[in-house]
């Protein structure tokens, strides 16, 4: 079953086609990895998918339903989440809060009742709490809960930002490089946590430098240069393909030339 | 959790117990108006707080929603003889009015670009006030406000009422910024686009946070009128609106108690300097110069980051969680 599928998906900015009639299918529960040299246009696209950039020309469709152009919160609470290549968290937050942020789209009080304390707001909260209790635990953050967020060490804030983006329920879950700056001890941790997200039925696409970590987890991979896709296919047929080879160790040299 | 809550009971207990005595202490009633004013400047500076310190747009408008509540109370009991009471509400909702209109085309603005626009709002406010003769008397202002009751007659009869007026309001608060709601302004200040793809309205949350403030400030407004029974365009210049900023960051941004302490704190100190005579606005300059320096999260970041050591030190082996 289709569960995100862009179609001819293009974006420009001034004179430059940064994504380029590109299309794309990730399937109900699967590891899809999208990878490219620098600037081909990966993260354009995890912006175009959750709302932060409007598509200049084609279809994002999320269940079959279009999503291309609405606001990021709607995106959110439709069921896409995501973490940043440059890990965005809540600073100066606990990461409790940081959690409790990420159930915001699933609560479902409104000003009034946070306002004045009603029985709506205390089911919600307690509710919303339980949920972070229970992710944190599962992925072992919960000793941690009351640290603040810039506090954390670097793995660890990957890590919290997986589970603040788990904290609204998404069915797709978009993990924007999230093995940078990681060792190969937290690389291989990582692994295990991503296929651990998606045996809890989220499905992932993600986009990572570390080719051990794109070979290892993702079922399919879609190749992207200059915007363009000039790939897609298992691990094993990537690793063989002309094209993709070219675009990132270069043409070979042609002798004289 | 629950010793917790009997605590803070008990605090607000001793609290209201000392505020209900302090005019009978003090019987003095110069100091007496310098608490009423403390209560304002409380409304005003936690008002701004949610705007400044928890949802991190930085305005310096504030006192033409102070104004925008005084004159609306105080014209629709004069002119149209409406009840005080009646008066209040009409201020709230005109203010809250005004709210949405700095806070709506002002969402794409952030930092100083904010500040600017801000600022001319607060200017516009009060040039409209002084030019506009028919309604507002201009620069002669308005006088012979009714009073707040006709019991109303000590100044330690409104601090009775405002004092408590205060605390629901900060208590209010209080509740607003531990929600989801004030999360979500939280987050806002954090990250605006984290925050809006963890599923947050931003045009909703931004707008909101303007428009609870400005609601309060109306409030303030409203209050202040009632109690001096005069107002003109002379109260709200932008220089009001800087100090109320000041007592903000003075007390603390992003804390409940710093804005009220700031308030309170500002207010008397100003107050028992005027024996400095012209030296006074250096020494006040100086004293926050200082405060700046040595505190830059203001008294209650102090207060926090003192407490924690000692904290640290004292029960380092206790087991976190609450």
């Amino acid at each position: 079953m289709r569960l995100l599928e862009t179609k001819q998906l293009t974006i420009r900015f001034g004179g430059l086609t940064a994504v380029d009639h590109v299309d794309l299918v990730v399937n109900k529960g699967e590891i899809v990895g999208l990878i490219g040299p620098n600037g081909s246009g990966k993260t354009t696209i995890f912006n175009m998918v959750t709302g932060i950039y409007t598509p200049t020309e084609g279809e994002i469709l999320f269940g079959g339903q279009p999503i291309h152009g609405a606001k990021p919160f709607v995106i959110t609470n439709r069921g896409i989440s995501r973490t940043f290549q440059n890990i965005r968290l809540f600073p100066n937050l606990s990461v409790m809060e940081n959690v409790l942020i990420g159930c915001h789209c699933r609560m479902k009080q409104h000003f009034f009742d946070d306002l004045l304390a009603t029985k709506k707001f205390f089911r919600e909260e307690s509710q919303a709490r339980r949920t972070a209790i229970e992710l944190l635990d599962v992925f072992g953050l919960l000793g941690l809960k009351d640290a603040m967020a810039k506090n954390l060490p670097y793995g660890l804030q990957r890590k919290l930002e997986i589970v603040r983006a788990l904290a609204s329920k998404p069915q797709l879950l978009l993990l924007d490089e999230p093995a940078a700056g990681m060792n190969p001890q937290e690389t291989l941790a990582l692994m295990a946590l991503i296929r651990q997200v998606r045996d809890r039925g989220v499905t992932i696409l993600l986009v990572e430098h570390d080719m051990k970590v794109v070979m290892g987890i993702c079922e399919r991979i879609v190749v992207l240069n200059y915007g363009r896709k000039i790939a897609e296919g298992t691990a094993a047929e990537i690793q063989n393909n002309e094209e993709v080879i070219q675009a990132y160790l270069g043409r070979q040299a042609k002798t004289g030339a | 959790m629950k010793n917790n809550r009997l605590f803070k009971i008990l605090v607000l207990i001793c609290i209201l117990v000392a505020a209900a005595l302090y005019p009978i202490v003090v019987q003095r009633g110069y100091y007496q108006h310098l608490a009423v004013m403390g209560c304002i400047y409380s409304l005003l500076a936690s008002s701004l707080n949610l705007i400044v310190g928890y949802t991190g747009q930085l305005s310096l408008g504030h006192a033409a929603f102070y104004g925008v509540g005084a004159y609306t109370s105080a014209l629709l009991t004069l002119r149209l003889g409406w009840p005080v009471w009646a008066g209040m509400l009409g201020a709230t909702v005109l203010a809250g009015v005004f709210g949405v209109l700095l806070g709506t085309p002002t969402l794409r603005l952030k930092g100083s670009y904010l500040v600017i626009a801000t600022l001319g709002f607060g200017e516009i406010v009060r040039l409209v006030l002084l030019n506009w003769m028919s309604l507002t008397r201009g620069p002669m202002g308005l006088t012979g406000i009714t009073r707040l009751a006709p019991w109303a007659v000590t100044k330690a009869h409104y601090f009775w009422v405002y004092f408590p007026i205060a605390v629901v309001v900060v208590m209010l608060l209080n509740q607003l910024v531990n929600s989801r709601t004030g999360r979500a302004l939280k987050a806002i200040r954090e990250d605006q686009v984290a925050a809006e793809v963890m599923g947050i309205n931003l045009a909703f949350y931004k707008v909101l946070a303007f428009t609870v403030g400005a609601v309060i400030a109306g409030l303030a407004g409203s209050l202040y009128v009632h109690y001096v029974t005069f107002v003109s365009p002379d109260s709200f210049p932008v220089a009001e609106s800087i100090q109320i900023l000041v007592m903000v960051i003075v007390g603390g941004m992003g804390t409940i108690a710093g804005p009220i302490i700031g308030a309170f704190g500002i207010v008397f100190l100003l107050e028992t300097m005027r024996a400095l005579a012209e030296y006074r606005m250096v020494i006040y300059g100086i004293t926050l110069f200082v405060v700046i320096v040595l505190m830059p999260d203001g008294l209650m970041g102090a207060v926090r980051r003192v407490s924690s050591i000692l904290l640290q030190r004292g029960v380092r082996h206790a087991p976190a969680g609450d």
